[in-house]
C-alpha cells in the first residue's frame, strides 16, 4: 500500500521516526510508526481524532520518551541528544501555551532570552517575527486580551524567535476563521521559502493539499500512508478528476456531457447540479491533463475554468482511515 | 429553578464523594482528633483536667482548620466556574443567581458543617475525661459554626467579585486578618473615646460606643478563650454568634445582588496582571522592561514576585507598619527619647519574620502552579535547559520578590537592643534555629510539590500534612538529646547538632526537588 519514499540519494531526513511504539496505560497510541520528513519540505501529518498525532509530535519534540523505537531529528537522537534537538526545533502545541499576563513583546522577549539570544539579537529577531506574523501593531497588548487568531500568531511568533530549522505545529489552524487560515498558510509558505522544514498536523487533508509537498496519514496509531502528495492520489482507487466550468449565458441550456463522454480515456462525466460545471474523471494510463484539455478545446466548448477536483483527496483520506474513533 | 438547584447540589455532592482528596481530608481530621485525645489521656497524669485540655485542643484546632482550609474551599466556589468558563452555561441552564449561589456555596457550607457535626460526639468524650461541661462544648461549637458561616459568605462575596480563585482567597484572608484585629482596635478606640469624655448615656455617642462594644465581642478568638475557661456560664447565643451569622447573611445578600454585575468574566479578562505596569504606562521604569539575560529569574520576579511596582507597594506597606508600631510604642508624644526602640525592634522583627514566611508560602504555592494553570509547562520544558536550571532560576526569581520584606527585616533588626543582636549572631550555630529553618524549607517544598497535584488548596493541605511530618520525625526533640545539657560537651554538641540538621536539610531538599522535577516532566508531556 505504501510506496517507497522518494528519498533523493544522500539527503539526510530532518525527522526520522523508526518503528516507534508508545502506550498510555496499556492503550496503544503509537503502533510501530515509521516515517521520514525531508529537508525544506512542508510535510502534512493528517489523521482523525485520537489518531496519535499529538503523541507523535511530543515524541519528536523530546517532551515524551518513546517507549520503543528510535526517533532522530537532524540525525540527533531525541533521547540522548535532547539539548541539541531542542535548539533546532520550534514546537507549537495544540493549546495556547502563553503567559496571559504578559504583553506580546514581553512574551517574545522572554523566550528569545531563554534561547540565549543577546540583547541586540533579541531586538532584531523580535521585530522580524512580529513583522512576519503581522503582529506589529499589537505588540504592547496583553496576551489575555487578544483574539484566538492573534494568540495563535503570537504562539507562532514565539516558535520562530530562536530561528529553528524545523517547525513542529500541532493543529495550528484549528479554531481559526477562513481568513486567518489563509493568512497562516501564507506565513507557512514564506517560512518554507526561507528554507525551513515544517511538519504540520491537521484533521483535514484537503486543507493541506495545496501547501504540502509530502504527507503522512495516521489512523489509530498506525501509519496508513507516507510519501508525496501526488503519490497519495495514485494509491487510492480513485482516478484523477478535473472540474470544467463552461462560460457563456446559455451555459445551462447546452448540455455538454454527451460530447465529453465521447472522448477517449474519459471514464465518467458528472454535471454539477444547477451550475455550468462538469466533473470529469479520466483514466490516467490513457490520458493526461494536457491531452484532456486539448480534446475539450477540440470540442469547441467555451471554457471559463479548468481545475483539478480536490474531492478525491477527501475520498482517499476516507479510504485510508476507518470509520468511528477507537 | 428548584429542579436546577437540586441538580447542582447533587452534582457537587457527587463530585465531592468521588474525589479521594476530600475523604483523605476528613480522615486526616479524624486522625488529628484521635491524636489530641491520645495526648490528653497520656499526659493526664502530669496535668489536671485532661477533658478540658482535650476540648481546648479540639476547639482551637477547629478554628485553625476552618480558617486555613475554609479560605481556599469557600472562595473557590464561584471563581472555579468562572475559571472554567462554565458560569454562562449554568445561567443558560435556567439557574438564577440565587440557585447558583446556594448550589455552589451553601452546599459547601453544609459539607463543612458536617465535619463539625461528626466530631461533636467525640468531643463529648471530654466530659467523661473531666473538667468540662456539655454546655461549654455546645457553646464552643455554636461559636465555631457562626464563624464558619461568616467565613463562607465573606469568601463567597469575593468569589463573586474576583475572577480568579487566588485573588478571592487573598482578599478573604486579608479581611479575616482585619476581623481578628478589629476587636482590639475597637477596645482601643473605646478607651480613647471614654477618655475624651464620651459616655454610654449620651444620645448618639452611646450608640457608637455600643456598636464598638459589639465589634469588640465579635471575634471567635476571644469567644473561644471564654468558652474554654472552667466555669463558663455565659449564654450560648453570644454577641459573637449573632454578629457573625448576621454578617454572613448580609454577605450572602451582597453576593446575590452583585452576582450579575460580576458574573461575566469576559468584561475583565484582560486585567490579570495586578499592579505590574506596562512599558507604555506613565512610569515606565516601574514596568518589567526588557528581559534580563537570566530570563526565568526576570519572569518570575516580575510576574510572580510582583516586580518593581508591587515591590514598592510592599516596601511602603512595611514602612507604614513600622511607623505604626513606633506610634504604639511611644508613651507620650513622639520624640526620640520616649520611643522604646528595643521593643519596636522586637515587635517589628517578629512581624516581619511572619511576613517573610507568609510571602514565601504564597510564592511557593504559585511558582509551579501558575505554569500548570497557564499550560506553559510544555513550552518551558522545551527550552534547551535542564529542569534543574529552570527550577532554580524560577526560585531565585521568586526569592527576589521577597527582597522588600527581607530588607525591612534587616533594617528592623538594627533597632534590636544590643543583647538581642549578640544573641542573633549566636543563633547562627543554634540547632534550634536551624530546626525551624529546616521545617520551613520542608514546608515550602511540600507546598510547591502539592500545588502540582491539586487545583487549589496546596497551602492548607501542606499545613495539615506538616502535623504528622513533624510528629513522625521530631528533629527538635532528637537534637535536644545531642545538644542538651546531658549531651556532649556544649560547643561540640551544638556544632554536631547543627551539622546534622544541615545534612538533613540537604537531603530533604534533594528528595523534594527530585519529586518536583519528575512531576513537572510528567505534566509537560500530558
Ligand atoms: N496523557 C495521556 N494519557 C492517556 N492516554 C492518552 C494521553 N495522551 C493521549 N492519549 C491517548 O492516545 C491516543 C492518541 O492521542 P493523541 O492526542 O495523540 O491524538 P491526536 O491525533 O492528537 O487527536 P486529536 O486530533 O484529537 O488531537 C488517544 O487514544 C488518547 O486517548
Ligand atoms: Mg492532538
Amino acid at each position: 500500500m505504501t510506496p517507497p519514499l522518494k528519498s533523493s540519494g544522500s539527503v539526510q531526513p530532518v525527522i526520522s521516526v523508526d518503528d516507534v511504539v508508545h502506550s498510555f496505560k496499556g492503550r496503544r497510541a503509537l503502533d510501530h510508526v515509521t516515517f521520514q520528513v525531508m529537508p525544506q519540505t512542508l510535510h502534512g501529518f493528517v489523521g482523525p481524532n485520537g489518531a496519535g498525532k499529538t503523541t507523535s509530535l511530543k515524541v519528536i519534540c523530546t517532551l515524551l520518551r518513546p517507549q520503543f523505537g528510535v526517533v532522530k531529528v537532524f540525525g540527533h537522537d531525541v533521547v540522548d541528544e535532547q539539548k541539541l534537538v531542542r535548539r533546532k526545533i520550534g514546537f507549537m502545541p495544540d493549546h495556547f501555551s502563553t503567559y496571559r499576563q504578559m504583553t506580546v513583546y514581553e512574551y517574545l522577549d522572554f523566550f528569545a532570552a531563554a534561547y540565549g539570544l543577546s540583547f541586540g539579537q533579541r531586538t532584531r529577531v523580535i521585530d522580524e517575527v512580529l513583522a512576519l506574523t503581522d503582529m506589529d501593531g499589537r505588540k504592547n497588548d496583553l496576551i489575555s486580551g487578544l483574539s484566538r487568531g492573534m494568540q495563535q500568531r503570537t504562539s507562532l511568533a514565539r516558535v520562530l524567535v530562536n530561528d529553528p530549522d524545523l517547525l513542529l505545529l500541532d493543529e495550528p489552524a484549528s479554531g481559526l476563521d477562513p481568513r486567518a487560515r489563509i493568512e497562516l498558510m501564507e506565513i507557512l509558505k514564506a517560512l518554507r521559502s526561507m528554507g525551513k522544514t515544517i511538519f504540520i498536523s491537521s484533521h483535514i487533508l484537503s486543507e493541506l493539499a495545496e501547501l504540502c509537498d509530502a504527507v503522512t496519514i495516521i489512523d489509530r496509531g498506525k501509519v496508513k500512508y507516507t510519501g508525496t502528495m501526488s503519490g497519495l492520489l495514485l494509491t487510492s482507487e480513485e482516478h484523477p478528476a478535473f472540474r470544467l466550468t463552461v462560460a457563456g449565458d446559455d451555459a445551462t441550456a447546452t448540455d455538454w456531457s454527451e460530447p465529453l463522454r465521447g472522448l477517449t480515456g474519459v471514464l465518467k462525466v458528472d454535471p454539477v447540479e444547477a451550475r455550468p460545471e462538469y466533473r470529469i474523471e479520466f483514466d490516467e494510463t490513457q490520458l493526461d491533463t494536457n491531452r484532456l484539455l486539448q480534446a475539450i478545446i477540440g470540442l469547441n466548448i467555451p471554457i471559463a475554468a479548468f481545475a483539478e477536483d480536490r474531492r478525491h483527496l477527501n475520498e482517499a483520506f476516507m479510504d485510508l482511515t476507518e470509520r468511528g474513533v477507537k | 429553578m428548584y429542579y436546577g438547584l437540586l441538580a447542582l447540589l447533587t452534582r457537587s455532592l457527587r463530585q465531592d464523594a468521588r474525589q479521594t482528596r476530600n475523604h483523605i481530608f476528613r480522615l486526616c481530621f479524624v486522625a488529628f482528633i484521635y491524636l489530641a485525645l491520645l495526648s490528653a489521656t497520656v499526659t493526664s497524669g502530669m496535668f489536671g483536667a485532661p477533658g478540658l485540655r482535650f476540648f481546648q485542643t479540639i476547639a482551637w484546632l477547629n478554628m485553625f482548620f476552618i480558617s486555613c482550609a475554609g479560605v481556599g474551599y469557600f472562595s473557590s466556589a464561584i471563581t472555579e466556574e468562572k475559571e472554567e468558563d462554565t458560569i454562562g452555561l449554568l445561567q443558560m441552564a435556567g439557574l438564577n443567581p440565587l440557585g447558583i449561589l446556594l448550589g455552589k456555596s451553601t452546599s459547601r457550607l453544609i459539607q463543612a458543617t458536617m465535619l463539625l457535626v461528626v466530631q461533636f460526639p467525640f468531643s463529648l468524650l471530654a466530659v467523661t475525661l473531666g473538667g468540662v461541661t456539655p454546655y461549654q462544648i455546645v457553646a464552643a461549637y455554636v461559636a465555631l459554626l457562626a464563624y464558619m458561616i461568616l467565613l463562607a459568605n465573606v469568601a463567597l462575596v469575593w468569589s463573586t467579585i474576583c475572577q480568579r480563585g487566588g485573588a478571592a482567597a487573598g482578599m478573604t484572608t486579608l479581611l479575616f486578618v482585619l476581623y481578628f484585629l478589629m476587636p482590639n482596635v475597637a477596645l482601643l478606640v473605646t478607651a480613647e473615646l471614654i477618655d475624651v469624655g464620651w459616655s454610654p448615656n449620651q444620645p448618639w455617642r452611646g450608640t457608637v460606643l455600643l456598636a464598638l462594644e459589639w465589634i469588640g465581642q465579635s471575634s471567635i478568638w476571644n469567644r473561644l478563650l471564654e468558652t474554654t475557661q472552667t466555669g463558663f456560664k455565659d449564654s450560648i447565643i453570644s454577641r459573637q454568634v449573632i454578629t457573625n451569622s448576621v454578617g454572613g447573611m448580609i454577605c450572602f445578600l451582597l453576593s446575590w445582588m452583585s452576582f450579575n454585575t460580576f458574573a461575566h468574566s469576559q468584561t475583565s479578562q484582560g486585567a490579570t496582571r495586578g499592579v505590574v505596569l506596562k512599558s507604555t504606562s506613565r512610569v515606565p521604569f516601574l514596568s518589567p522592561g526588557r528581559c534580563w539575560s537570566w530570563p526565568l529569574v526576570w519572569k518570575d520576579f516580575q510576574f510572580l514576585g510582583g516586580g518593581y511596582s508591587f515591590g514598592l507597594v510592599k516596601l511602603i506597606g512595611y514602612v507604614v507598619l513600622h511607623a505604626f508600631i513606633v506610634y504604639l510604642n511611644s508613651s507620650d508624644g513622639i520624640t526620640a527619647q520616649t520611643i522604646r526602640w528595643g521593643e519596636v525592634g522586637q515587635i517589628y522583627c517578629f512581624l516581619m519574620l511572619w511576613a517573610v514566611g507568609i510571602e514565601a508560602c504564597i510564592l511557593a504555592s504559585r511558582i509551579f502552579h501558575d505554569e500548570v494553570r497557564l499550560q506553559t509547562l510544555s513550552s518551558l520544558l522545551m527550552l534547551p535547559h535542564n529542569v534543574a536550571y529552570l527550577g532554580y532560576s524560577k526560585a531565585i526569581g521568586c526569592l527576589m520578590g521577597l527582597l522588600p520584606a527581607l530588607l525591612c527585616l534587616a533594617i528592623g533588626s538594627v533597632f534590636l537592643p544590643e543583647a538581642d543582636l549578640d544573641m542573633a549572631l549566636k543563633f547562627l550555630i543554634e540547632p534550634f534555629v536551624w530546626g525551624i529553618v529546616l521545617s520551613l524549607l520542608i514546608f515550602l517544598h511540600l507546598i510547591a510539590l502539592l500545588s502540582l497535584f491539586v487545583k487549589w488548596g496546596a497551602l492548607p493541605l501542606a499545613i495539615m500534612l506538616m502535623g504528622p511530618i513533624s510528629t513522625c520525625c521530631p528533629v527538635g526533640q532528637l537534637l535536644f538529646f545531642v545538644a542538651g545539657p546531658q549531651g556532649m560537651r556544649e560547643n561540640f554538641g551544638m556544632l554536631a547538632a547543627t551539622a546534622t540538621i544541615w545534612i538533613l536539610m540537604g537531603l530533604v531538599c534533594f528528595v523534594f526537588q527530585m519529586m518536583i522535577a519528575a512531576r513537572l516532566q510528567e505534566l509537560a508531556s500530558k
